[in-house]
């Protein structure tokens, strides 16, 4: 006999036990690798992402709002021997059957062959010409179009200007074409080419590159160069290379010679040149002076008028600030000499086209004759609509002309003369009155005799960085897969989700084992009285269980597969909020098993190794060969010290909180609640410990019943802890779901009271609360608007399950938002009383003080209030923002919002706003609605009710406590297993006593009736503990207005649960309690 | 002398308060080798808690229990583990049989530490030897649910015996048998006694085997009297 043969021996007789146990392994094993796989499926799936969205594209220069040449990408390309493609990407919107179907926010990419190079394809993309377009399977499937059929998109003019820059027109922000669908392109073929990081596809409209130029009208452009590095190249040399090549045409600056000056001029073709440049451009050989030339409205003296002008600059030293040389035409027309005074009239444009005439007065320091530089036609900047134009008349600006007060010798002067500036007013004024938020010159000169053209376009670019231009170079598939692999972790996510079956699962494991080991008891003993020592014995029992376990362990990969199974086919489906994409893929990795298998043996272990222990220790003190099951446990005191301080603790948070009268806090009440759980189990092992009978005439039923449950403590308060944990989760869930629409006109709410709010594809420039605009557009109805400006950035919302480390930013008037929202979290730098009015705050170091959703700061960015962002703005500056406090969920969530101020000083070129909050009455929801999407329709506007985006954010949330609410579920109905496998055994241990019963007199259905009671007591008492604390921990969101608690639901799941638990009871016991099972007890005695 | 026990105490509870009972009060006890002794004792006397004390599965709250001159009440756990092993067997009123284990290996079960190959061949041998004595051979490989209540009690005296002890502690090991079965188990137990020099220490409350031990003594109230 050697301890091999026993163990093999107790396997096998007692199999049905082993075979249970191995079960309750196999689930807890099931649940953990569940999870773990979970999220390996995940995370591979957002990689699989990465590689549908960027196909082999590993990096991307990136040239913000700018243009560069396509020659750019070509020589960077020869000289990195890399396969490149210049690409430009546009926003606009796609419209099919007839505008019945529109969609907004759609990406259009112009492409050429090389993009099939760089997308690893096979001449997929080289054919597309003309009006032929390529569109992803989600755009078909959202329009409701197929190959071969037409659709109408309306493109994001692209222009080489900012288009809130001054005096450029903003007639023309949308060009329309109709194309037809040449193919429709799945993710296999770069259908959801995204260069943002996010899972979720973007509709893609693919077109010619060439067409779509044609369409913006500027030629050899591109906004963004793919490159395909399967070489490895690090992101230097990849910079260099571009860097190397990159020419004065990138970053839009042009030069000419001006012979009859003997000057070479530098101008910009956004017409003001970014501030950055301006110290590169002084400091080059040959500089001369910068300029500003200006557009004014008119130029008054002595009751003349000379309408619609250009005036320009000249050296500070060569006449005072206050004074103006006028050429001999406008002398003529104002009747001014020297002396006199001119008024000059301009327009300075605010940041929505807000029009403000201002006038500042001049002393004429001289007339000077057209000649030399008084005769320059080249210091008229670029104006598209304006410097082109044949005739006054013929005047695109971005300003309102009174055509009517040009007059003939107006036409005529531009006929003969066009834009050539008719007066000249020292630079620092000039500076002083006209410097915008786009640059303050409109030209730098140089002498031709001191350097030439090549020579200085070299040296300039010489002395400045593309980065400061906004350029960027993005390793983008390292950066996908980095967001991919640091995202939500679903592993995590789902191991805390499935905790309490988990814990089910354990706890039911311990229970079976105790069993185990209680039917053991003897046996044990006997080996103990037989000389073999307790470590063979604990060797042999731990053999046997870790044996059981292991088979328990691979059962539960098994089971994990199909848990796994069941997890995604939900997350594709009715879970599919959480994930937002239909991409996900299960994948099972070989190290998630083993390490899946390992923790499970590690805790069978555990799970096994203390309770052995536990018992080998009484069974080594007590040999005495009987069976007197009941466990010593632990002293009674300590559960009576554990639950009077987890109550006291429960009941002072609940008094502090009470007293405080502050803004309910739920975690403090979350607290108080797991306390009062913690505190009532205590109480009931305490009370399960043994409670004196103070008189032997009280002896009744009740009491007998309450006596059997004390009879075996560990089994007992198996099943309390069950079901106490279990109801805690699943009552305490179903509270806190949250009520999509409640409250949402309270201006506290997410919502902050908005009705709607709006996004446009293209940016709306002017202010739409303005009367005059309001008119325009057609908007009659009493609607205010807030409108936020965005900088690129991807999503940080709960939507999105990549790791984001740049949110979007958003810029708005704070002013607009005070007495809006609600805020968790702060630092001292946020204000009480008006926190929104915190972002104009200076604070140190230069930081932007911003504001975010708490949930963003804490799960989409991994953060907290305090920590600090590092964008690079548009000038290639690191531009870090402070995050000063957190806000309740909100409509804002996934973006950053700092002030206007400070938005325009780090993005100055931003054009025009593209989200809008939307103020108005109830009443007029369906009115509101209508206006604006037919006046707005042109702009790609996109509008739904506050309340409805953020029940979309809270649908994310209510999915997440659905899931906990399943796998609680789950949880319970082994707690049910639990009850049932300990009623049986009790059934079948106490056959003796229950005969005893029949034999002294009681009737079966007494003796039930017992029973059913004994168990029930501790069903009720699980059951009620739980749903106590429960009640407790949840009570702000039971008591809030924006969570749908449903009274009635929660009675009805406690009564379910009560009835289920009762249905069991009273089951097995019927069953036990056969007339053949008791007269076979009574024989075996 | 094989057994010497001197001036021994034992009680159960905490001695400082009303919890404690006194079983064992100044007992003193002597077996020769060879000897056969019954214990009788009304219940609760402390007849088992004599057993436990000689069988070092208890210790004495004062007093010695010497075995062949070694103070068992010094021995470590370890020592008394092999002790146990080694020098004593129990046997019970119920038989304590593993219902998953075969009666051949029920009966080796006390060897489950021999590792030495020979040593267990020696053991099946004496096992095959005494379970043809007690007339259960035929039976050696079935499951102990399959025999009778006497025929299991038998194997439970060959389990007690296959590490030859010099000491046979019963406790009530007739209490759960029929009139046959008592007889057939006085009379292996006998037998033992005479034919192997096993030493016998028979607590019972049965006359009839009591009657056939040597010396008869008598518990009660913790103290020991020669009848």
């Amino acid at each position: 006999m050697k301890v091999s043969r026993l163990i093999l021996n107790n396997l096998v007789f007692y199999w049905k036990r082993n075979f249970l146990l191995s079960l309750g392994i196999a689930i807890s094993a099931a649940v953990l690798t569940g999870a773990l796989i979970v999220g390996n499926s995940v995370e591979y799936s957002l990689n699989r992402i990465v590689d549908r969205r960027l196909g082999e594209v590993s990096h991307v220069l990136k040239a913000g709002d700018r243009y560069f040449t396509r020659s750019l990408g070509e020589k960077v390309g020869a000289e990195l021997d890399l396969p490149v493609s210049s690409i430009l990407l546009l926003e606009g919107m796609g419209v099919a059957g007839g505008g019945q179907k529109r969609i907004n926010n759609i990406q259009i990419v112009g492409v050429d062959e090389s993009f099939d190079r760089v997308a690893g394809l096979n001449h997929y993309y080289e054919n597309l010409a003309g009006d032929s377009v390529i569109i992803s399977q989600n755009l078909a499937n959202r329009l409701g179009v197929s190959k071969g059929e037409e659709i109408v998109l309306g493109i994001k003019r692209a222009s080489l200007i900012p288009l809130n820059a001054p005096f450029v027109s903003d007639a023309e922000s949308m060009v329309s074409l109709r194309v037809s669908i040449k193919e429709i392109s799945d993710a296999d073929h770069l259908g959801r080419f995204n260069l943002k990081v996010s899972q979720t596809a973007p509709f893609n409209v693919f077109i010619s590159s060439q067409r779509l130029a044609d369409l913006m009208e500027f030629d050899d452009r591109s906004n963004a160069l793919l490159l395909r590095d399967g070489t490895d190249q690090s992101e230097q040399a990849i910079w260099n290379a571009i860097r190397e090549n990159f020419t004065l045409d990138d970053a839009g600056l042009r030069s000419r010679v001006i012979d009859e000056l003997q000057t070479i001029e530098i101008i910009s073709e956004r017409v003001f040149f970014d501030d950055v440049l301006i110290d590169p451009l002084e400091k080059a050989t040959g500089f001369q002076s910068g300029i500003l030339t200006y557009f004014v409205n008119a130029m008054q003296s002595a009751g003349n008028t000379t309408p619609y002008s250009f005036i320009s600059t000249l050296p500070d030293h060569t006449m005072q600030p206050d004074e103006i040389i006028i050429n001999t035409w406008l002398s003529r027309d104002l009747s001014a000499v020297e002396g006199d005074t001119i008024h000059v009239k301009y327009f300075v444009v605010g940041p929505l086209r807000e029009l403000s005439e201002e006038i500042t007065s001049f002393i004429v320091k001289s007339v000077v004759p057209m000649e030399g530089i008084f005769n320059d036609v080249n210091l008229m900047p670029d104006l598209p609509g304006l410097s082109d134009a044949g005739n006054c008349r013929d005047w695109e600006t971005g300003v309102p002309i009174k055509l009517e007060s040009i007059r003939d010798i107006d036409e005529d002067y531009w006929k003969r003369f066009k834009g050539t500036p008719k007066a000249f007013i020292a630079l620092s004024t000039g500076k002083e009155l006209w410097k915008n938020r786009f640059g303050t010159f409109t030209g730098f000169r140089y002498s031709a005799l001191e350097t030439d053209q090549e020579e200085l376009r070299k040296e300039i670019l010489d002395r400045f960085d593309p980065r400061v231009l906004g350029f960027t170079l993005e390793p983008v598939m390292e950066l996908g897969h980095t967001a991919a692999g640091e995202g939500v972790d679903f592993s995590q996510l789902f191991g805390g989700l499935s905790f309490f079956l988990l814990l089910a699962s354990v706890i039911l494991t311990i229970l079976l084992f105790l069993l185990n080991l209680e039917s053991r008891e003897e046996q044990m003993r006997t080996l103990a009285v037989v000389g073999i020592p307790v470590k063979i014995i604990r060797r042999i029992m731990l053999w046997e269980g870790m044996l059981v376990a292991l088979a328990g362990a691979v059962l539960g990969q098994f089971l994990a597969i199909f848990y796994n199974r069941g997890v995604f086919h939900a997350l594709n489906g009715v879970w599919m909020d959480v994930v937002r994409t239909e991409m996900l893929e299960i994948h099972i990795r070989m190290d998630t098993l083993i390490t899946g298998f390992a923790v499970i043996m590690g805790v069978s272990f555990l799970t096994l190794f203390f309770p052995l222990n536990r018992f080998l220790r009484r069974v080594a003190g007590r040999f005495k060969l009987q069976s007197g099951l009941n466990s010593p446990g632990m002293r009674r005191g300590v559960p009576a010290i554990v639950s009077g301080i987890s109550g006291l603790a429960a009941i002072a948070l609940i008094i502090s909180q009470l007293i405080s009268g502050e803004v309910v806090n739920t975690s403090i009440f979350f607290a108080a609640g797991g306390l009062l759980l913690l505190s009532s189990i205590f109480f009931f092992a305490w009370y399960l410990g043994g409670v004196k009978q103070k008189s032997v005439y009280g002896f009744h039923l009740k009491i007998l019943s309450r006596r059997n449950a004390m009879r075996n403590r560990t089994r007992s308060m198996s099943i309390v802890i069950l079901f106490a944990i279990g109801t805690f989760l699943v009552i305490s869930t179903g509270s806190n779901r949250k009520d999509l629409f409640q409250n949402a006109e309270d201006p506290n709410s997410g919502t902050g009271g908005f009705l709607y709010f709006a996004e446009s594809t293209l940016p709306v420039l002017q202010n739409l609360n303005d009367p005059k605009i309001r008119f325009e557009f057609g908007l009659e109805s009493e609607t205010s608007f807030v409108q936020l400006r965005k900088a690129a950035g991807d999503d940080a919302s709960c939507l999105n399950l990549n790791k984001v480390i740049n949110p979007q930013v958003l810029g708005v008037d704070p002013g607009m938002l005070d007495g809006r929202n609600s805020f968790v979290t702060r630092t001292p730098y946020l204000d009480v009383d008006q926190p929104w009015m915190s972002l104009q705050n200076e604070l140190p170091g230069g930081l932007i003080p911003a504001i975010a959703d708490e949930t963003v700061i804490q799960w989409g960015l991994g953060l907290k209030v305090g920590d600090t962002l590092r964008y690079i703005n548009s000038n290639g500056g690191i531009m870090e923002l402070l995050l000063i406090g957190g806000l309740a969920p909100s409509i804002f969530q996934g973006n950053v919002i700092i002030s206007n101020d400070r938005f325009l000083e780090q993005f100055p070129e931003s054009s025009g706003t593209h989200i809008f909050l939307i103020d108005g009455e109830v009443a007029d929801t369906a009115l509101i609605r209508t206006e604006l999407n037919r006046g707005m329709r042109d702009f790609g506007w996109d509008m739904q009710m506050s309340a409805t985006r953020l029940a979309e954010f809270n649908s994310v949330t209510n999915t997440y406590l659905s899931i906990f609410l399943v796998l609680g579920a789950l949880g319970l109905l082994l707690g049910t297993f639990g009850l049932v496998v300990v009623l049986s055994r009790s059934m079948l241990e106490r056959r003796q006593e229950i005969a005893l019963l029949k034999a002294v007199g009681y009737s079966r259905k007494s003796i039930r009736r017992l029973i059913v009671k004994e168990y029930m007591f501790l069903l009720q008492g699980g059951i009620g503990t739980g749903f106590l604390a429960a009640v407790i921990a949840t009570l702000p969101s039971i008591l809030s207005p924006n969570t749908d608690t449903s009274i009635i639901t929660i009675l009805v799941i406690l009564l379910a649960l009560i009835l289920n638990g009762w249905l069991w009871i009273f089951t097995v016991t019927s069953s036990a309690l056969k007339e053949k099972t008791i007269h076979a007890a009574l024989r075996n005695d | 002398m094989l057994l010497q026990l001197e001036n021994i105490h034992k009680g159960f509870g905490n001695p400082a308060d009303q919890t404690y009972r006194k079983v064992l009060d100044d007992l003193s006890l002597q077996v020769s080798e060879g000897e056969r002794i019954a214990i009788l004792g009304p219940s609760g006397s402390g007849k088992t808690t004599l057993l436990n004390l000689i069988g070092a599965l208890d210790h004495p709250d004062a007093g010695s229990v010497v075995f062949r001159g070694e103070n068992i009440t010094s021995l470590s756990r370890k020592e008394m583990d092999n002790f146990r092993n080694q020098r004593i067997g129990f046997v019970f009123q119920f038989h304590h049989l593993l219902p998953q284990c075969t009666v051949m290996e029920n009966v080796l079960i006390p060897t489950l530490m021999i590792r030495d190959r020979a040593a267990r061949n020696e053991k099946l041998e004496w096992a095959e030897h005494l379970l043809n004595r007690v007339g259960i051979w035929d039976h050696r490989d079935k499951l102990p649910g399959k025999l009778s209540g006497g025929e299991c009690q038998r194997a439970a005296v060959v389990r007690a015996m296959i590490n030859r002890p010099s000491l046979l502690l019963a406790d009530e090991p007739t209490g759960a048998l029929d009139r046959d079965n008592v007889k057939k188990m006085s009379d292996l137990l006998i037998d033992l006694n005479k034919n192997d020099g096993l030493t016998l220490l028979v607590v019972t409350h049965s006359q009839d085997l009591a009657g056939q031990m040597g010396q008869t003594y008598e518990i009660r109230e913790g103290k020991i009297t020669r009848n």
